[in-house]
């Protein structure tokens, strides 16, 4: 603050001075709306207000973007402004819209599809060089972005990001390793995280991104379903010397610590996040599983291959809208003992997150058997367990939308499949679950 | 908290006193009054406008104060509400001796049973005899006081001993020591990374070793390829932490609680040229600026030693969805940005001053904050000498960018800065073509021949340049060229015949231009016109001329054409707060001037 303002006309002046101006009958409203931080990552808060509007009125909130693939998507919801003509999202109640109540960050989470998209879509950022850039509107009256007539009152742009800037993006093809390689900025050497996400394959960078935004040097490693790994696409044919391989590269970079390395995993990378610690002969400082079992029903060697994915469908249950859930394959009566990861040996701490609507794992049920199984051993202090009511499969960084269920493959023909999840404990649960990661991470990681 | 640190005794009060609480059962009442104009004495005798009374406790409600006489020990016991045990402290003063309690219940108010301890009776050090053992036989390792338990705890662990919760809280409960083999590196960290110039950031470093000294350091190279650079000493504190928005530097390009001293406070490398100016041209990419932590308090020889940690933050001007519209329609040469959304949008025409050119990252930024801006050139970059527009020019500009479809031509407003502020002022009084809504003049006067085109102000000005001083370095003080401000009424803008709100904004250590005796000149004639109503006048102490948006650095001199370097003037810091405060309070005027339908209710 500064000691000596010297302010030579007081406030009451101001107020003469604007008295004295002559009102023109034209001069019209000029709303304003506001976001701030601008720029953000993905993680981060905004706070979005309207300002000079007409008080007490009805007013709808809209956010609208394009995903990388050029979908459209969009959110909504209804306001009414205050007495003194203003909205704030981090106070005011939704009344209306696609999320209901105070929701400060219900316009990113509540994203959907806009009206007569593709059917079945995931929101999943491919160039995480570039931000997602959202646009958030103000319209007059309580509507639906997509009716023809709505009035647009203002408007402000966002961009959210998944890596900060200086975060360096490194393609790893070494010892026929598939990966990508994220470093913060700085000399480091940094703790790092190995990054594992489910069978829909491919190399998914986003959530490495991430934590490399967050200071860990992190690998998000493809190990079925890309074109630079041997085929066919849709079975796993890489077993535990490759996930050796794909930690050996992490560990010995110069930039990482070598005995500071976590391992998060989500589904079937939560199982692999569980065999690598326990049986290729590496030990991770600790491990972070969302919503994966313990075996698979699907291992064809003893190494981990598998089979391809459609061949073993014993167990898949299709709903009335013909959507197949796998949840029955990984209940832990189906898994074959020989797939099952020997938890007794598990050597650091294990965070284990649990969607209670995950439609597509068993995982309360792996979890149940994880903490026995750990209890049996003498290991309970490794355990720490978080479960999410309302919360489905796909647990991923805060305030992104969940896809309840979504395209899972075309061939031999078109099947969608079933995440679970609804969306506000959904998003309880990302915002909840990413701050506790984060601290579960930096504990082990960087104390 | 300057009205309580402050503090001084009232004139006339008894010479060297101290102001010490003795019965800590009671509060400090402190009146607090506010009054009509700058008041510096006879507060006593003048009624305020507005009082209220404040209490300043040092006993939080619930501590319990227990009165110790034991074993011929002397002191006073707070102890902090609750079951306990509680850490421990031993309190004691200096040479003034006697019981001094107010401390203690202080530390007891936070949670640690505290101790109070006489050893010598007020005023009597020269009968102070207390062997050390009065000292250790007062500190029991545990004992049972007023049914509490008191563990005993050195000073020095306190702090260590109460941070050692991580801050995972109970998870961490469960990390077995094993996996921790080698340190932990430090962890720095600023959020956000991606800011406008105008937002904060906040910088922290940890798992530094406690109490350690490290160099917090900013690095940025500009488009013209000169390294900018600042720096801060720290201590960590007993976790091992520095935050800069909460600790001291104590020493660097910037001392004290400075959350933005990183960047105000920086200045181009040693060995640099001299008279450089940071200004971005290209306002679609960000500033760059390397923020590295390094070891020890070091000054020097940055780039030759590894840092400890290192980070990237981005500062831009301009927020995403923001358009930049280039402008060349009738002649008016500038560049237009324009918010995202539908608009209308309130606009601004925004100029800089003698060293021309076009100039757009303030009106980027004022774009960003939902203003239609546009940035105006109107003489070649360093042509002053041939800066020959007449005021024709720049109603015209003034038209284009009211008349935009995406503009609401009701509120239109214009921010000068230097000569900018000169033409601004002009405008507002002299044009019968353009009625502004408000007008915000930064560091400017209203000298101008009347009738004069630039060709005329720049005549004036050379004409008085014998009146020209320079400093120590040879560089050139040019606020006497305009002084003594004229009585001639023909030599001088008729700032009578304003007719909107009027934001006057000046440095009083402004080296260029004499703004604040023109200010004083501007405030006394629209006084006579009875207009004053109309004028808001802000003044900064030792602040030049040069006031840019916030955490930009300050630059006392820099080269303005030729061989010339201009004295601007201000002092680092207090320019800094100048540059940071003065940039609210115009967003401020603008948003009750142009955006607001009842600006009786807007608050400024």
């Amino acid at each position: 603050m500064i000691s000596c303002i010297r302010v030579f006309r007081n406030l009451a002046c101001l107020h003469r001075a604007v008295a004295g101006v002559r009102w023109n009958s034209s001069f019209k409203p000029a709303p304003l709306l506001t976001a701030a931080p601008v720029r953000a990552l993905i993680d981060e808060h905004i706070s979005i207000k309207g300002r000079f509007l007409p008080p007490q009125s009805p007013i709808t909130v809209c956010a609208q973007m394009q995903s990388d693939e050029g979908d459209l998507w969009e959110s909504f919801a209804h306001y009414n402004t205050n007495a003194d003509g203003t909205v704030n999202l981090s106070r005011d109640h939704s009344v209306g819209g696609l999320y209901l109540g105070c929701e400060p960050m219900g316009l990113f989470w509540g994203l959907q599809p806009a009206p007569g998209s593709r059917e079945g879509l995931r929101l999943r950022k491919k160039n995480v060089e570039t931000p997602y850039v959202m646009l958030l509107s103000l319209l007059e009256g309580h509507v639906s972005p997509s009716e023809r007539k709505t009035t647009e009152l203002a408007a402000v742009s966002t961009e959210r990001w998944y890596m900060a800037p200086g975060v360096r993006r490194t393609e790893i093809r070494q010892d026929g390793v598939v990966g990508t390689l994220f470093f913060p900025p700085g000399p480091g050497p940094f703790p790092a995280v190995l990054d594992l996400w489910g069978m829909g394959g491919g190399l998914v960078e986003y959530r490495a991104a991430l934590f490399a935004s967050k200071g860990y040097a992190s690998f998000s490693l493809a190990y079925l379903g890309h074109k630079d790994l041997p085929g066919p696409h849709n079975r796993v044919n890489v077993g535990d010397p490759y996930f050796k391989s794909a930690y050996r590269i992490l560990q010995d970079h110069r930039q990482v610590v070598a005995d500071r390395i976590g391992i998060v995993g989500l589904s079937f990378g939560a199982y692999l996040s569980l065999r690598i610690a326990t049986r290729v002969g590496v030990k991770p400082s600790c491990l972070v599983c969302i919503n994966g079992p313990v075996g698979s029903t699907m291992l064809t060697h003893a190494d981990g291959r598998t089979e391809n994915f459609e061949n073993e469908q014993r167990y898949w249950r299709f709903d009335d809208q013909g959507c197949v859930s796998f949840k029955e394959m990984s209940l832990p009566a189906n898994l074959p003992p020989e797939s099952k990861v020997k938890l007794e040996d598990l050597p650091c701490p294990l965070m284990y997150i649990v969607g209670e609507d995950d439609l597509s794992t068993s995982s309360m049920e792996n979890a149940n058997l994880i903490e026995q199984t750990l209890r049996a051993a003498g290991k309970s202090q490794l355990f720490t367990l978080l479960s999410y009511p309302g919360a489905g499969h796909l647990i991923e960084p805060p305030y992104t939308p969940n896809s309840r269920v979504s395209l899972w493959s075309f061939k031999p023909r078109k099947l969608y499949t079933l995440w679970g999840g609804q969306p506000a404990s959904h998003a309880a649960a990302q915002q909840d679950a990413w701050k506790k990661i984060l601290d579960f991470l930096d504990s082990h990681l960087r104390r | 908290m300057g009205l309580l640190w402050s503090m001084r005794s009232v004139p006339g009060s008894c010479k060297g006193l101290r102001l010490r609480k003795t019965n800590v059962c009671t509060p400090q009442l402190v009146h607090i009054s506010v009054y009509d104009g700058h008041v510096e004495e006879g507060f006593t005798e003048r009624p305020p406008l507005a009082s209220v009374l404040s209490e300043r406790w040092f006993i939080g409600p619930g501590v319990r104060r227990v009165e110790v006489q034991e074993k011929g020990v002397r002191g006073t016991l707070f102890i902090p509400p609750g079951p306990g045990p509680f850490p421990g402290v031993m309190d004691m003063w200096g040479v003034r001796g006697g019981l001094v309690e107010y401390r203690s219940a202080l530390l007891a108010s936070h949670g640690y049973a505290s101790r109070a301890l006489q050893y010598f009776a007020a005023g009597e050090l020269s009968s102070a005899s207390k062997e050390f053992e009065y000292f250790e036989d007062f500190h029991p390792k545990e004992r049972v006081q007023s049914g509490f338990k008191v563990r005993r705890r050195a000073l020095g662990q306190l702090q260590s001993s109460l941070s050692r919760r991580g801050p995972a809280g109970d998870v961490s409960q469960t990390r077995p020591s094993s996996t921790m083999s080698s340190a932990a590196p430090p962890i720095l960290s600023v959020v956000p990374s991606r800011a406008l110039v105008d937002e904060t950031f906040r910088v922290t470093v940890q798992n530094l070793p406690p109490s350690s000294a490290v160099t917090l350091h900013s690095l940025h190279r500009s488009e013209d390829e000169d390294l900018w650079e600042a720096y801060g000493h720290y201590v960590s504190d007993q976790r091992g932490s520095v935050s800069v928005a909460d600790d001291f530097s104590f020493g660097g390009t910037y001392t004290g609680k400075e959350a933005m001293g990183l960047l105000w406070s920086m200045r181009p490398v040693p060995g640099s040229c001299k008279g450089l100016r940071l200004k971005k041209t290209n306002v679609c990419t960000p500033q760059l600026v390397h923020i590295s932590v390094y070891d020890g308090h070091v000054e020097e020889g940055f780039t030759e030693r590894p840092p400890l940690a290192s980070v990237l933050s981005e500062r831009w001007f301009i927020g995403p969805g923001v358009r930049r519209v280039e402008v060349q329609e009738k002649g008016v040469r500038g560049t237009l940005f324009i918010p995202p959304g539908p608009g209308p949008f309130p606009g601004v025409m925004d100029m800089w001053g003698g060293g021309g050119g076009l100039v757009e990252y303030r009106s980027a930024l004022l774009a960003s904050h939902g203003y239609a801006s546009l940035a105006l050139q109107y003489f070649a970059a360093g042509e002053l000498s041939s800066a020959s527009k007449e005021f024709e020019y720049f109603e015209t500009a003034f038209n284009v960018i009211r008349l935009h479809p995406l503009v609401s031509p009701d509120r239109v407003g214009i921010l000068g800065l230097c000569l900018g502020a000169v033409i601004t002022n002009h405008l507002a009084a002299e044009s019968s073509v353009i009625k502004p809504r408000c007008c915000v003049c930064v560091s400017g006067v209203h000298i101008c021949p009347r009738g004069a085109s630039l060709t005329g102000i720049y005549q004036a000005l050379v004409a008085n340049a014998h009146k020209t001083q320079v400093d120590e370095n040879n560089q050139e003080i040019w606020r006497y060229r305009e002084l003594p401000i004229p009585d001639d009424l023909a030599k001088k803008i008729d700032v009578g015949k304003i007719n909107c709100p009027m934001l006057l904004v000046n440095g009083l250590d402004d080296q260029n231009l004499p703004t604040v005796e023109a200010a004083e000149d501007m405030a006394h004639m629209m006084r006579a016109a009875g207009k004053d109503h109309l004028l808001t006048r802000i003044e900064y102490p030792a602040t030049g001329h040069l006031i840019e948006p916030p955490y930009s650095p300050h630059f006392r001199a820099t080269k303005f054409i030729k061989q010339v370097i201009l004295v601007w003037g201000g002092q680092t810091k207090p320019h800094s707060d100048a540059q940071e405060d003065s940039w609210k309070k115009i967003l401020a005027f603008l948003q009750q001037h142009l955006y607001s339908n009842d600006p009786t209710g807007a608050k400024m």
